[in-house]
């Protein structure tokens, strides 16, 4: 064994070594456990409440229930639309965009990328009807 | 003397490994039960509520339509007895801001909103004008039921009571008294009555009963 000089003893150089693995490993627990998405179930449920209410609300006009009024024709969707739009917005807390698609065309906020998003959909005589749900 | 030097640094070196192995799964242990604890809190607590809500629950006329006074009728054994799901976790459910249930001490846990309608029956009463032939009255809003009182005058007599032209009440030999009639609650009722003689206002009063609901959340929180 050659003279030593400058150079630290072997065992404290494997025991920085093992450290550092130690801390890496443990730095992959501290940081690494994917935490359940909070979020996504409760926005789920925001969505499906919605669908569940809207399907069941109660008609202004003719119809049986105020969708098959809205969701009756085009024509019909075309005047009603903003109306389907600010009830949807009544329906949902203060603090949530929304997205609904209907057989007859879209209203609502534009969905933006790499948001959680909560979604229901719902059948209804005139088709589907999906409603999108997120945090403003 | 050298040797002496290596024993020591080895012995700092296990000190060393042996405290940060020691923290490390320390860490780990926490990570993993912290993780575990909020799965279950959160399991139960959407499942409560969905139970909640539900078309089933006994607390709700229709999906997410909960009947105000059963609402009230909430208590925290009921709860314990009829959602089996919550166990003996600390439960805490409110309406609006109001609270409806507390059991235990929650402190933070898990909270799910819901969305839902609150539902009370109005009773109103009307006393419609009756025009021939058809003696037709239609109703401005939507009940499941009518209570009918017909008290037709001297000489006339009233047969039949028809509903969106389906006949729910019919004695030839004349009605007279309070009737009990259901009706659907999916579309608007047109009442007509066939009378032998002339009818006017007052000699049928109507009584019905439209739901009036006002928007609310239920917040169910859940701590373990």
């Amino acid at each position: 064994m050659r003279d030593s000089r400058g150079q630290l003893s072997l065992s404290t150089v494997e025991a920085g070594i093992g450290v550092l693995f130690i801390l890496a490993v443990t730095m992959g627990f501290a940081m690494g456990v994917p935490s359940p998405n909070a979020s996504e179930p409760q926005l789920n449920a925001y969505a499906s409440d919605t669908a569940t209410v809207l399907v069941n609300g109660r008609p202004r006009h003719q119809g049986a229930t105020r969708l098959t009024e809205v969701l009756q024709s085009n024509r019909s969707f075309t005047r009603e639309h903003a109306a389907l739009r600010r009830r949807v917005d009544r329906i949902l807390p203060d603090n949530l965009l929304f997205r609904v698609r209907t057989p007859y065309g879209t209203v609502g906020y534009r969905k933006p990328a790499g948001v959680t998003v909560g979604v229901a959909t719902v059948a209804t005589t005139r088709g589907k009807l999906t409603i999108w749900v997120w945090y403003a | 003397m050298r040797g002496q030097a290596n024993l020591l640094s080895l012995a700092v070196a296990l000190l060393v490994l042996t405290t940060v192995a020691g923290i490390g799964l320390h860490v780990a242990d926490g990570a993993f039960a912290s993780t575990d604890w909020t799965a279950a809190e959160r399991r139960a607590a959407v499942s409560l509520s969905e139970r909640l809500v539900s078309a089933g629950s006994p607390f709700t006329a229709r999906a997410n339509v909960l009947n105000r006074s059963r609402v009230s009728s909430l208590d925290p054994s009921g709860v314990r007895s009829q959602f089996p799901v919550v166990r003996d976790r600390s439960v805490r459910i409110r309406l609006g801001d109001r609270q409806v249930v507390s059991y235990g001490t929650p402190t933070g846990g898990t909270t799910i909103r819901r969305v839902v309608l609150l539902e009370r029956r109005q009773r109103v009463q009307v006393t419609p004008p009756l025009a021939p032939p058809n003696y037709t009255t239609t109703l401005p809003r939507r009940t499941s039921r009518i209570r009918l009182t017909v008290d037709p005058p001297a000489g006339t007599s009233v047969t039949t009571v028809r509903a969106n032209d389906r006949v729910v009440l019919r004695n030839t030999s004349g009605l007279d008294g309070t009737f009990d009639v259901r009706v659907s609650p999916m579309e608007t009722v047109a009442l007509s009555f066939d009378a032998s003689g002339p009818l006017g206002r007052g000699d049928v009063t109507l009584t019905y009963y439209p739901e009036l609901t006002t928007k609310t959340t239920l917040a169910v929180t859940v701590d373990a």
